[in-house]
């Protein structure tokens, strides 16, 4: 039979809590693996247009890079402190 | 008698034969800036299956101006947490009960999403670029991300070049549309709201080979 004692239970504080943690965590992932498309666009553009003035390329790529280190850690922040 | 026909072929030869076009010589070494969007003769370029002999003759990116509208979302988007914390401490108003490090995590988040929502935007802008050579046009689509359309052609298959600019900014501003016509088995390229259309579309015209003379010949 199904405990509805515990279904209530998950929505109080800490459940909610729980579930946010848990949908933001997901979300988190599927930004990651985006990021690295991105990434990859910009090496594949890269590659089509380089644009070595201003180190226009380098700063792109740097630029994108910084995105996934950045949705890493807060991965890892959400992991960790929520 | 009075003459009938005259032959007129003596003032054709008087005129003087079209010289090829050059662009201006002080701009051999002009290196882009990161926001360039016009640059004629730009150094520091290059793109995929260029030759060893062939040089970029115009550089072009859409204006700069066109991308204000997603600079304003982003800026004001930036905005909405401070502005929400702020009417919420200043009437004492609890929107969210929940965890404050789990609203540092939710905000940062947020901004996270916002930052590279307008990073995508840039790439979009930096990478969508018409290439003009003495030899070639090559244009670099960049939609969004997921896509992007690259397509090239001879300048000897350009049949026409036009440009437009349509409404108030693209008047102010001075950018528009320039289309150019290949022959017909090939698609039409279009540089969208590229700097000075007046002077590219000029450009283009004075490269092609029936403009520098090859066909006076005939």
């Amino acid at each position: 039979m199904f405990d509805f004692q515990n279904l209530f239970a998950l929505f109080q504080d800490r459940g909610i809590v729980l579930l946010i943690k848990i949908l933001l965590l997901l979300l988190l992932f599927v930004y990651i693996l985006f990021t690295f498309i991105v990434i990859n666009r910009v090496r594949t553009l890269n590659r089509t247009l380089s644009l070595s003035a201003a180190r226009a390329s380098f700063l792109v790529q740097a630029l994108a890079m910084m995105f996934l280190i950045l949705t890493v850690f807060l991965f890892i922040a959400t992991l960790v402190i929520v | 008698m009075p003459d009938i026909f005259t032959n007129s072929k003596k003032n054709i030869e008087s005129k003087p034969t079209p010289q090829a076009t050059q662009l201006p010589v002080e701009n051999l070494s002009n290196p882009p800036g990161l926001f360039s969007a016009y640059c004629p003769n730009p150094t520091g370029i290059n793109f995929a299956n260029q030759e060893p002999d062939e040089n970029i003759v115009l550089f072009l990116r859409r204006h700069f101006i066109t991308n204000v509208p997603w600079i304003v979302s982003v800026l004001l988007l930036l905005i909405v947490p401070v502005l929400i914390f702020s009417i919420s401490n200043f009437f004492a108003i609890s929107f969210f009960a929940i965890p404050p490090q789990l609203s540092f995590v939710l905000v940062s988040f947020y901004y996270l999403f916002i930052l590279n929502f307008g990073f995508l935007k840039f790439i979009n802008w930096f990478y969508h670029v018409g290439i003009v050579t003495q030899k070639r046009l090559v244009d670099l689509d960049v939609d969004n991300i997921l896509h992007y359309h690259l397509a090239e052609t001879e300048i000897s298959d350009v049949v026409d070049v036009s440009y437009a600019q349509r409404g108030f900014f693209q008047s102010f501003f001075k950018y528009g549309d320039v289309h150019i016509q290949t022959q017909a088995i090939k698609a039409n390229f279009q540089f969208e709201q590229c700097p000075n259309p007046g002077e590219v579309a000029d450009i283009i015209t004075d490269l092609r080979p029936e403009e520098k003379g090859e066909k006076s010949n005939v």
